[in-house]
């Protein structure tokens, strides 16, 4: 189950953000997860005072799409992998063929895919100068600062957004309906919810103004076959702990969508709890993962 | 899930009939008399000729079916112009809802190779059998009801005998093996 981030997530964000600003930096330096994220790589100064002609910008498997803004003259390479689940990804973004002296600065915009769990992405950099070259490549062991290392990596950290409602304790989070074929006769709500309440609770039923008929349901692979069933007596919340709805389990199914479920699209949502009474959220409709079984361009973790 | 267990999934519906060895060799697939989701008869000797990939589902399927029909249009951009000699079919294991009108309707969100095809309740129970497909309703309190059925892709050769499965879930590299294999025979 997915922890979220805390206080103390964000302290470590900002910590990270200063240690960093005197060597190549990622700003923003926070992204929200489940967002994709438009920033730069930041190159401060050059390599011991000599002016920087490129960057290698390597991506860790954690990113999961890349795309690097055009930069006039600069010639751009982006180099391919197989990542998980076997699908293309970018592992690495070349700048070539500029200059930056050292005393000034330049910014290398890109489009990253950033992961949906808050915590923070390391992105090694290797800069290339006329003389010489700098790697920003290392990355600090869990409790170790930033502070200690010579040539400390691009970091983003990735922060959860804020809830979606909270209610009586429970919040509700990582919600979103899966777009739906044409005229498909039901669709998929997902969300995540954390009772935060010293009580334990349940989520009992579900409706929406978006489709005829809303039920909680369960699917579960078994040995080959797919079995879908109601989940007759809603979904339990232990006090303290998480529940999910999720691909690949639960679910909200959504009888007879008033209209198409295209991406881009929104859905409202209320949720009766058995004690914590009833909430109404508003969730995204998003494409149905088409990018090779895990992630798609939002990050909600695809369909395995 | 691994091979010997997706057989055996397969076979949980014909288990009482065949040992699971005899099954993988040459018990899967067969005669069906059925329509695409254009209204056209089509019979298993409209697959012949061409390998085919065969998978069973139902529209109102929230999950599978559309991530398997996305999948397929992802295999097929990277199989190239292979992927134009090989028979793509969805076939409705819900025939009470998916009538040709509903499939067409349906399959216009994928891609456009991959057909659909349903028919009579008994038609569609043939073609199941046939290929040791699990299929079952199973009602729901709001008055609908859900199917469970096997998940599985069945990869047929040219002379419509069965070479192997795909799972659900794979990852790409896998079904993207066994499609270039079948390709290949
Ligand atoms: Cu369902």
């Amino acid at each position: 189950m997915r922890r979220f981030a805390s206080r103390a997530a964000v302290g470590a964000a900002l910590l990270v953000a200063s240690a960093a600003q005197a060597h190549i930096t990622l700003t923003p330096a926070t992204a929200e997860a489940g967002h994709s994220f438009a920033g730069a790589f930041r190159v401060g100064h050059g390599c011991a005072g000599s002016a920087t002609k490129g960057i290698r910008v390597v991506l860790p498997p954690a990113v999961t799409s890349a795309r690097p803004q055009a930069k006039p003259g600069w010639t751009i390479k982006v180099e391919h992998a197989v990542g998980p689940e076997g699908k293309d990804r970018v592992a690495a973004i070349v700048w070539s063929g500029g200059l930056v002296p050292d005393d000034e600065y330049d910014d290398f915009g890109v489009m990253l895919g950033l992961p949906a769990k808050a915590g923070p992405v390391f992105i090694p950099v290797v800069q290339t100068c006329e003389a010489g070259e700098s790697r920003w490549d290392e990355i600090p062991s869990p409790g170790t600062s930033l502070h200690s290392l010579k040539r400390p990596a691009a970091v983003v950290e990735v922060i959860a957004p804020p809830p979606l409602a909270v209610i009586g304790g429970i919040e509700v989070r990582e919600g979103w309906v899966r777009a739906a074929p044409n005229s498909a006769p039901a669709a998929a709500a997902y969300l995540v919810l954390h009772n935060g309440s010293k009580q334990a609770d349940r989520l009992v039923s579900v409706s929406t103004p978006a489709a005829a008929r809303a039920e909680l349901h369960n699917m579960r692979m078994d040995g080959g076959v797919m079995r879908m069933r109601a989940l007759e007596h809603g979904l339990d919340l232990p006090a303290g702990g998480d529940a999910a709805l999720a691909p690949g389990g639960n679910h909200v199914m959504l009888f007879g969508p008033a209209a198409p479920l295209e991406p881009g699209g929104k859905v409202e949502l209320t949720l009766v709890f058995e004690h914590a009474g009833r909430v109404t959220v508003t969730l995204p409709v998003r494409s149905a993962d088409d990018s090779g079984g895990g992630g798609g361009e939002h990050h909600h973790g695809g369909m395995r | 899930m691994n091979r010997r267990q997706l057989i055996a999934g397969i076979a949980l519906f014909g288990a009482a009939l065949a040992p699971v060895r005899a099954l993988a060799a040459a018990a899967i697939g067969g005669p069906f008399r059925l329509v695409d989701q254009f209204g056209h008869p089509v019979s298993e000797r409209d697959l012949l000729g061409r390998p085919s990939a065969i998978f069973f589902g139902y529209t109102l399927c929230p999950e599978v079916c559309p991530t398997t029909l996305v999948s397929f249009g992802r295999w097929l951009k990277k199989l190239g112009p292979a992927a134009n000699r090989l028979n793509v079919v969805f076939v409705s294991i819900d025939p009470g809802r998916d009538t040709p009108r509903q499939m067409r309707d349906y399959l216009t969100s994928f891609d456009q190779r991959i057909r659909g095809f349903t028919g009579s309740p008994a038609e569609v129970d043939r073609m199941a059998k046939a290929y040791r497909v699990y299929y079952r309703k199973v009602p729901l309190p709001g008055g609908s009801y859900a199917m469970d059925h096997s998940a599985a892709v069945y990869l047929m050769d040219a002379a419509g005998r069965f070479v192997e499965p795909i799972g659900y879930g794979e990852t790409d590299d896998m079904p993207m093996a066994s499609l270039r294999r079948l390709m290949g025979r």
